[in-house]
């Protein structure tokens, strides 16, 4: 049995703060993977009720997303979705770590990335043609981490993989999300990027 | 249980505090959210990593991109 197989067997009982990090992971990669359509678009204000707050970044970031979307069409959002990410040359925003890190796309972190991913017994599904380095990737492999190990071995798992791949560029991603010119949904998505990546790496500080 | 450790006890308080917490309100929200976005990474199979040429979905979109 293959190491995913059998932590996907373990079924393990997440926690509320676990499930709550997972879903955080799962809107994340929903937001960068494709254009969010109209459903998705709907559902976000009720994620922000949820975890809307004056009091916290994260919570003022949810705010600030669930107004973005309640105030914006799919057709819009996948235009800027389009104009930012998917440009022919260089796009505004890269949503690939080897960008960040190396300065250039398919460098050695994709390299470092696939060995890490193949101990996982993790890797790319045959026809996606975005390198494992994507934001939304990174995300789901942080998600199927947390839902399938919450236990100490578990969580330094999740450790090692996030300070490795995500921690060093997140705030740069965040970064340049916030500076795109003339973009109304993408650019709010900037703050629950920072907050939650902000978060997530106070926490592993702790362990 | 690891989870009883003081170290463990204080980075959920901390989780907690920073409004990374309860979940259930919108867990079927995210489980929506989770099937699609579980597509983009799956498990490789042992022949998949080792079949060598595989004519992939990106391998027939060349040839078809490359055609005069």
């Amino acid at each position: 049995m293959s190491a995913v197989m059998e932590r996907i067997a373990a079924e393990p009982v997440l926690a509320d703060e676990d499930r709550a990090r997972a879903e955080h992971y799962a809107v994340l990669s929903r937001l960068f993977a494709s254009p969010p359509d109209a459903a998705f678009l709907k559902q976000l204000p009720a994620l922000a009720a949820t975890w809307g707050a004056s009091g916290s970044p994260l919570g003022q970031a949810w705010l600030l997303l669930g107004d973005a979307a309640r105030h914006a069409g799919a057709e819009e959002v996948e235009a800027e979705y389009t104009r930012l990410f998917l440009t022919i040359g260089r796009p505004e925003v890269m949503l690939f770590g080897s960008f960040y890190i190396a300065g250039f796309l398919m460098e050695e972190p994709v390299v470092d990335l696939r060995a890490d991913l193949a101990e996982l017994g993790l890797g790319r599904r045959i026809g996606i043609t975005e390198s494992e380095d994507h934001i939304a990737a990174l995300c789901d492999v942080m998600r199927h981490l947390i839902v399938t190990g919450p236990d100490a071995p578990g969580l330094a798992r999740q450790q090692a993989f996030f300070a490795g791949h995500l921690a060093p560029w997140v705030d740069a991603l965040a970064q340049a999300l916030e500076n795109a010119q003339d973009a109304r949904f993408y650019s709010r998505t900037a703050a629950l990027v920072r907050a939650f990546f902000d978060i997530e790496r106070l926490a592993f500080d702790m362990l | 249980m690891t989870d009883k450790k003081p170290e463990n006890l204080k980075r959920r308080g901390f989780l907690l505090a920073a409004g990374v917490g309860s979940a259930g309100a919108v867990a079927a929200v995210a489980a929506g959210v989770g099937s699609k976005s579980a597509e983009t990474v799956t498990t490789v199979k042992a022949e998949e990593k080792t079949s060598g040429y595989a004519e992939t979905r990106h391998v027939s979109n060349y040839y078809r991109t490359a055609r005069v």
